[in-house]
């Protein structure tokens, strides 16, 4: 959800990178980092939000241009897929503004990207978002692997959701500024309403 | 008899506990597949998770429910049912304690299999439950902690009011999903919008006009008009407001939000009340206790880094104000150096001029006037030479018993040209109960509090410093002075000559010296008395004084002797001179002649040149007195010719 900070007129709006485990989330930040200019973005900050350092999460910082007047900070954030408690990973899914949903090209990952999907999806119903009106990207990441199956298939697991897919490898580079230029633009559209 | 259910029950009542949701779940689950195994069984499941709880019933048939029910709360067991006339017979589960089961079925006893099924089943479930409600929690209160922790950290790091503001909002959106979030300061009765948050979920309308808005309303609300805030602050603890007025909206400065309910809790720490943090919905809703008591406990968290930033706020001022002061009193310390300085009171005024608006900026106007005679002349200042104090002003200070300093009242200002300053202040001059000077300032805002003090006492140095300037003028004009005809005394005379005579020498200038003795001088003490003779003499001193320029120099060498230096001037000038001062006197009306013989005050004059008649101190001195005996016998009234000792 979008903090509008009445103060210093400041915009701070978080995307969250969700998928199974190995899917390669942490890594398309990474590579974001990289791609991104440096006065557009901070470092990225692997943070432990629990004494106990059980749970941990990376977020990128990244400055958005601005809109009608005030400046827009984003955070990309992401948290292992296999974290032991749901309702921790579900954290970070409480205050967000769009999803972007990295699916695994690998046949044998299908399951769990149909299990990562039905979890997203029942904790966007918990925290009272309308899965149909979260801005979600599904980036189709290790599109190079040798077993990749069609978008279609992957597109399939999500059920009868269709948002815009991109074909990433996301430890080299492809695909990860698209992915990240489509959820903007699908976020920063839901503000034009 | 029926069949009891054997193996293949059991491998269905296994995997139940999976599938479940929940204790009741399982338990209808576990009926339904006991129903289809047993062939139209009658069976009934009573569970307590602990022995404090009451049973939870399930049964394959409702109607049961409700008789199992009863009969369980009643502690016994339940009794033959009369419809179906065949017994119950109760088999006891073993699920972990404090878990307590039973199974009831018509007939026989179940299966040992069956009971460690169900017991086992009931456990899982049970256990699964209470893990993943302690699972959620965890999350709630983990949440809360990290939120008082955020809080907490930042209390440090936020020198920036706005900055610990913003974090105080942001962690309460946070932490209480909130729509707006705004945090108002408490400063002087009023209330300040530090700062406002609104949260815009993906979906929701109206982030466009959000962005659109601009802040109409920023103004201060003072503490009496400030609705749910000054409702929260007096009573001490969060007030929800479902329904929030439109005009209540507005006044808070949020009406660009749309509020439709607010909760609104108290910033309070034992000392002081420091503002009020304010939770508000665009949508009209109720307000849980739960929700009220987190944000009661934000709010204390929030006081806290609150009060922290006041007083860490109001140390770096203390401490910037001390700095300021010692680096204003080192000033003062120079300034009244500066000024004490002199002996000169023009000098010293001029200084305290100068050095005054440093203590009192912005200072416009500094006059400072010194008191002489009767009347007030302008030193040093801003105004136009020839200025006065009013009269009134001096009236004043007077009537205030002569404060240090005194503010004068805007009506005291009329007619005077200082009526568009922001205030006049004056600073009396005094010393020894007598009134030297005035200082006058006109300032266009308040004083710093010590400048005040800080001007008071440099005036107070400068009054000083005219005063010891006066009493040094005195007492040097008494030391050179003849008390008696105010001419110059004998020693200043010797010093003077001395001066004059070196200048003649080094620059060969013509320099004379004429000397004068009133003639019969004891006959006038006699006669008139000592008094009248001192006021001859007075008379003696003033014509010589009147007749001389103004570059000579007239002393009285001894009793009813004078002398006059005169410089620039030759034997011809000097004998001029003289034959015009005798001539003077015979003809000058003196007081008390008429008791005098030949009705006049008659003087015999010599006098010497220097080069002329002598060329040290001495010789001349000798020269001009032997030309004044020289008169005298020659039956006085006259001017003796002097004779140069060379030419002897």
């Amino acid at each position: 959800m979008a903090v509008l900070h009445y103060g210093r007129r400041e915009i701070r709006a978080k995307v969250a990178y969700f998928g199974p485990a190995g899917a390669g989330k942490a890594a398309n930040l990474r590579a974001l980092h990289d791609a991104l200019p440096m006065d557009r973005r901070g470092a990225v900050v692997e943070a432990s939000p629990d004494a106990e350092r059980s749970l941990r999460y990376w977020r990128l910082p990244i400055l958005g241009e601005p809109e009608t007047g005030w400046a827009v900070r984003f955070e990309a954030a992401t948290i292992p897929g296999h974290a032991v408690f749901s309702s921790t990973r579900r954290n970070l899914l409480s205050d967000i503004d769009g999803v972007v949903f990295v699916a695994d090209a690998s046949a044998a990952r299908q399951e769990a990207n149909r299990a990562a999907w039905l979890e997203l999806r029942g904790h966007l119903v918990a925290f009272g978002y309308k899965p149909e009106a979260m801005p979600l990207v599904l980036q189709v990441n290790h599109a190079d692997v040798h077993d990749a199956v069609p978008l279609e298939v992957v597109v399939a697991c999500l059920e009868d959701v269709r948002p815009p897919a991109v074909l990433a490898v996301a430890k080299d580079g492809p695909g990860v500024v698209e992915t990240w230029r489509a959820i903007e633009s699908l976020v920063r559209l839901g503000w034009t309403r | 008899m029926r069949a009891i259910p054997g193996e293949s029950c059991t491998a269905a009542l296994l995997p139940l506990w999976r599938e479940a949701d929940g204790l009741q779940d399982y338990m209808r689950r576990v009926l339904a597949t006991w129903r289809e195994e047993a062939a139209d069984g009658d069976a009934a499941l009573l569970v307590r998770e602990d022995p404090a709880l009451p049973w939870r019933a399930a049964a394959t048939r409702p109607e049961l429910e409700a008789h199992l029910t009863v009969a369980a709360l009643g502690g016994l067991m339940p009794g033959p049912d009369a419809s179906a006339g065949e017994a119950w017979v109760v088999s006891e589960l073993t699920p972990s304690p404090p878990l307590t089961a039973r199974f009831l079925t018509r007939g026989q006893p179940v299966s040992a299999d069956v009971v460690e099924a169900l017991g086992t089943g009931l456990s899982l479930v049970v256990a699964r439950h209470r893990l993943s409600r302690a699972d959620e929690g965890l999350g709630e209160v983990g949440r809360q902690i990290q939120a008082l922790r955020q809080l907490a950290a930042n209390i440090h790091q936020s020198e920036d009011l706005s900055l610990l503001a913003e974090v105080v909002c942001a962690t309460v959106a946070r932490a209480l999903g909130a729509e707006v979030v705004a945090l108002y300061q408490l400063e002087a009765d009023s209330f300040h919008l530090a700062e406002e948050l609104g949260v815009h979920r993906p979906g929701q309308a109206g982030m466009a006009t959000a962005l659109a808005a601009t802040h109409a309303h920023r103004a201060p609300l003072p503490a009496d008009a400030a609705g749910c805030l000054a409702q929260a602050l007096w009573e001490g603890r969060p007030v929800a407001i479902p329904n929030l007025a439109a005009s209540e909206g507005e006044r808070l400065g949020l009406g660009h939000q749309n509020l439709a309910s607010a909760m609104a809790a108290p910033l309070l720490t034992p000392m002081d009340d420091l503002g009020v943090l304010v939770v508000g919905s665009r949508s009209p809703r109720l307000f849980t206790p739960t929700e009220l008591a987190e944000l009661a406990e934000l709010a204390q968290a929030a006081s806290g880094a609150l009060l922290t930033w006041r007083l860490h706020v109001r140390a770096r001022e203390e401490a910037r104000k001390a700095t300021e002061l010692i680096h204003r009193l080192h000033d003062l310390t120079r300034a009244t150096r500066e000024v004490g300085r002199t002996l000169d009171a023009t000098r010293a005024c001029e200084a305290c001029v100068r050095l005054l608006p440093r203590f009192m900026q912005p200072a416009e106007w500094v006059d400072c006037y010194l008191s002489q005679g009767d009347g007030w002349h302008l030193v040093a200042g801003s105004s136009p030479p020839g200025s006065l104090p009013p009269e009134s002003w001096l009236y004043f200070l007077d009537r205030s018993g002569y404060p240090p300093s005194l503010r004068l009242e805007p009506e005291a200002l009329e007619g005077t040209g200082f009526e568009d300053a922001g205030q006049v202040l004056l600073f009396p001059m005094r010393m020894q109960q007598t009134m030297l000077g005035l200082v006058v300032v006109a300032t266009e805002r308040d004083l710093l509090p010590t400048g005040r003090d800080m001007a008071e006492t440099l005036v107070a140095h400068a009054a000083s410093a005219v005063f010891n300037a006066e009493q040094w003028r005195r007492a040097h004009e008494r030391s050179i002075t003849d008390p008696l005809t105010g001419v110059f005394n004998r020693r200043h005379f010797v010093e003077v000559f001395d001066q004059e005579l070196a200048k003649a020498v080094r620059y060969k200038r013509d320099f004379s010296l004429v000397l004068l003795d009133i003639d019969h001088f004891k006959l006038v003490n006699d006669r008139l008395g000592h008094l009248a003779g001192d006021q001859i003499l007075r008379e003696v001193a003033s014509l010589i004084r009147e007749s001389v320029r103004k570059v000579d120099l007239v002393a009285r060498y001894g009793g009813e002797e004078f002398a006059v230096l005169l410089p620039e001037t030759g034997p011809e000038g000097a004998h001029a001179l003289a034959e015009k001062l005798r001539r003077r006197f015979e003809q000058h009306a003196f007081s008390d002649r008429d008791f005098l013989p030949d009705r006049r005050v008659t003087a015999s004059l010599g006098h010497a040149s220097f080069g002329h008649h002598g060329l040290t101190v001495e010789s001349m001195v000798r020269v001009a007195d032997e030309a004044l005996y020289r008169a005298k016998h020659e039956g006085r009234n006259r001017v003796g010719r002097p004779v140069s000792e060379e030419i002897r």
